[in-house]
């Protein structure tokens, strides 16, 4: 079974039915608590809840950081099951090696994502005496919990269907110059990706929560097909290694692990005032600096290769 | 007077719901006013030092409510607990519930080391308290070689470092000798002047008819008489 093929595997699908079957257990109480809560009340009901409360919010604390911090290892398992792949040199092939891989990756980001607005509005209810925001909280828990059942059974097809025996596509044959969105060419695409780059910075610098989800959402976009169609290949050094997966390897020096998680943790902090906000009508601007700390540094950090590159060489690719 | 302390219909029932369902409170209504010394008297398992427990923050009722200077404290979420009890309570326990391997000075200090206070700061308040208490002189010794009373006015020095409003002290004079145990009556009037509201959770009869106590409180099988 191709669900076995590596330890690490094997390891991971372990935490995740843990983590699940903790959660599965929150989720009673947390329904429990969304129904009955009244933070008036003193009675004996009340005080049992407001117990509960104490513990199944630590759990759900303690799974949702697990749940992020295990997202690495997923991504680095992925990329060391390339060997035993047929045809996979990276990341590429083995998300690829099935119809789930890809959805089930995009589904994990946002999750991701969403796990981390939990964890602020968690914030934000545990820093007030009266836990002003523990139904938006639960609410929003449960929505979660609803794609973590979507994505078990996603990562259990996923995994269960790698082919061993069908050779699977390369990232030289998935990712090819003429799949820029928009037919744009690299000039363009580079172009937009610094003007939203500006965007995103005088955005959050004047706190405006909209402009700023809009244009993290397209920066988002923009810098998936840069960083492979244009960024990528100076971190490769070779015009045509087009890939957004073959930085995540040793020998690119893991690099890739700190383009794509400054860029996520960006766009994250960009988007979230904005969806707090809408959540719990109240505005958080910390978390600007944050994206513009985030997302400075992912340009830099490009921008590095490139710069580095020509002075160098003298030339570009 | 303004109420200081108000507690409304309260109840603590261990193993609530079960055979061996406990009742530790009844039904209490009490009201302490600033400033008040409240001596609360009961036989051994009557309930008071849950009591004391509950006003201290140290665990939650199972009904009812217990406003401190209005504010519900038993509905406080654990963190805001903590920082009621480390900036509104001082605390004196029957086995005095000091750190043996530190000097007196060390654990009276011990309160304020969280707090974001100067070094010199610090030293006054400690000082201050160590005056209060009458254990100046033994400061740097450890607290293993004092005796009961001293290790008692250790711990009263420790309670009021940090300037609390209110002072539970839970049979204060349990492990002390009657010359000790009448050093603590006349702490307590130290108390009174400093206008603390004080609490204290007894079944010694020294503190019967005190002029300094504001009112007496008796308790019976979890149920004020």
């Amino acid at each position: 079974m191709s669900l076995f093929l590596l330890n690490d595997i094997v390891v991971f699908l372990f935490i995740e039915i843990i983590l699940f079957v903790l959660m599965f257990i929150s989720e009673f109480s947390v329904l429990r608590v969304i129904k009955h809560w009244d933070f008036n009340a003193s009675t004996t009901f009340q005080y049992s809840l407001e117990k509960r409360n104490y513990l199944i919010n630590t759990i759900i604390y303690f799974t949702v950081s697990v749940k992020l911090v295990i997202f690495v290892f997923f991504v680095k398992s992925l990329d060391e099951l390339s060997p035993l792949v047929p045809g996979a040199m990276c990341a590429t092939g083995v998300v690829g090696a099935n119809s789930y891989g890809n959805i089930l990756l995009l589904f994990k980001i946002f999750i991701l994502f969403l796990l981390g607005i939990w964890i602020i509005i968690n914030k934000l209810d545990l820093d007030s005496k009266v836990f002003p925001y523990i139904n938006e909280k639960y609410y929003l828990f449960s929505f979660i919990f609803v794609l973590i059942c979507i994505e078990m059974v996603l990562e259990i097809l996923y995994f269960l269907n790698i082919p061993l025996s069908v050779p699977v596509f390369c990232c030289s044959t998935v990712f090819k110059l003429d799949n820029l969105p928009f037919e744009l060419n690299t000039l363009g695409l580079i172009l937009i990706y610094y003007a939203l780059f500006i965007v995103i910075t005088l955005s959050s610098y004047y706190k405006n929560n909209l402009i700023s989800l809009f244009a993290n959402m397209l920066f988002l976009f923009t810098s998936y097909y840069s960083v492979t169609y244009f960024f990528g290949t100076y971190i490769y050094e070779v015009p045509n290694h087009q890939c957004p997966y073959c930085m995540l390897q040793k020998e690119y020096h893991y690099i890739g692990y700190f383009v794509w998680f400054s860029l996520f943790l960006g766009v994250f902090f960009g988007i979230s005032p904005y969806v707090i906000e809408s959540i719990i009508s109240k505005k958080y601007h910390l978390l600007h600096k944050y994206c513009i700390f985030f997302t400075t540094f992912f340009v830099l950090l490009c921008t590095y290769f490139v710069l580095s590159y020509y002075l160098r060489n003298g030339v570009l690719l | 007077m303004t109420s200081k302390i108000l507690i409304r219909n309260l109840y603590k029932i261990y193993n609530e719901e079960k055979e061996n369902q406990f009742f530790a409170l009844k039904d209490i209504n009490i009201e302490i006013n600033n400033g008040e010394i409240v001596i609360i008297k009961g036989v051994s398992g009557s309930g008071k030092s849950t009591l004391l427990a509950l006003i201290g923050a140290l665990s939650k009722p199972s009904r009812g409510d217990i406003l401190v200077e209005n504010q519900n404290i038993a509905k406080l979420p654990d963190i805001f607990s903590s920082q009621y009890r480390n900036e509104e309570v001082g605390f004196i326990f029957q086995s005095f519930n000091l750190i043996d391997g530190l000097s007196v000075y060390d654990n009276v200090k011990a309160p304020l080391v969280l707090k974001n206070i100067k070094q010199s700061e610090l030293s006054e308040k400690v000082e201050e308290a160590l005056k209060l208490a009458n254990i100046s002189h033994k400061s740097e010794q450890m607290v293993s070689n004092l005796s009961g009373g001293e290790k008692q006015r250790c711990a009263i020095a420790r309670a009021l470092v940090h300037a609390p409003s209110v002072i539970l002290a839970d049979e204060p004079t349990a492990n002390l000798d009657r010359d000790n145990s009448l050093l603590f009556l006349e702490i307590l009037k130290k108390f009174k002047e400093l206008n603390k509201t004080v609490i204290v959770a007894t079944h010694d009869v020294i503190f019967d008819n005190l002029t300094v106590a504001d009112k007496y409180i008796n308790i019976q099988d979890g149920v004020v008489l």
